[in-house]
């Protein structure tokens, strides 16, 4: 299953700039999904949540600890999130362990642990579009396994 | 230097359209869900001109 999808825009807001943001829906432990904007980064090792999210959707916090990025470090939380991506016919669910920082001047940043290992990931700058080719049924076992 | 107001700020989309913004994620969305509880509303960050680096 091949997933597409252009970089968004946000009418009156973005003035032409966009990123490589898709949309995924976050399962909140209260019921319902939320879905939100987030921005695709090869260059972070986990995936992370701004704070204000991980309060939206309830998040079970199961370790507070630390993070290294350019900024240096920074306490983290960490906990398990359930997740799913909209297909052509149905979604694409996943859990995947997460961070969240202490701020919500951060977007939702999805990195290698728990989502590049999923998918075949290309980022086409010049066209503005992210494919995301989901890995076998075999592939996506053992990762839900880890 | 940043000219758009909404850089950097949190919103809520509801098809494609902003119906709140601002920096509390949490507070806006359950805002913008007491306008709208039946609408699927999408939460997205309004990038700066500023390059991003973490």
């Amino acid at each position: 299953m091949v997933l597409n999808f252009r970089y968004h825009a946000i009418d009156g807001a973005t003035n032409g700039l966009r990123k490589p943001t898709i949309p995924v829906e976050f399962k909140m432990n209260s019921g319902g999904y939320v879905e939100v904007m987030c921005l695709i980064d090869s260059g972070s090792d986990v995936i992370v949540l701004p704070k204000g999210l991980a309060d939206l959707i309830n998040l079970k916090i199961h370790e507070k600890s630390t993070s290294n990025g350019i900024g240096g470090e920074v306490p983290v939380d960490k906990g398990y999130a359930s997740f799913r991506i909209k297909k052509e016919r149905g979604y694409h669910t996943f859990n995947a362990k997460v961070e969240v920082l202490h701020t919500d001047d951060i977007p939702v940043i999805l990195g290698r642990q728990g989502f590049f290992d999923r998918f075949k990931i290309t980022i086409d700058e010049k066209n503005k579009k992210v494919t995301l080719k989901e890995h076998s049924p075999k592939i996506s076992k053992k990762i839900n396994k880890k | 230097m940043e000219d758009n107001p909404l850089a950097g700020k949190w919103v809520v989309l509801l098809d494609e359209h902003i119906i709140v913004s601002g920096d509390d994620i949490k507070s806006l969305f359950e805002k913008a869900k007491k306008l709208h509880p039946n609408k699927k509303l999408t939460l997205a960050k309004v990038p700066t001109k500023e390059s991003m680096i973490y």
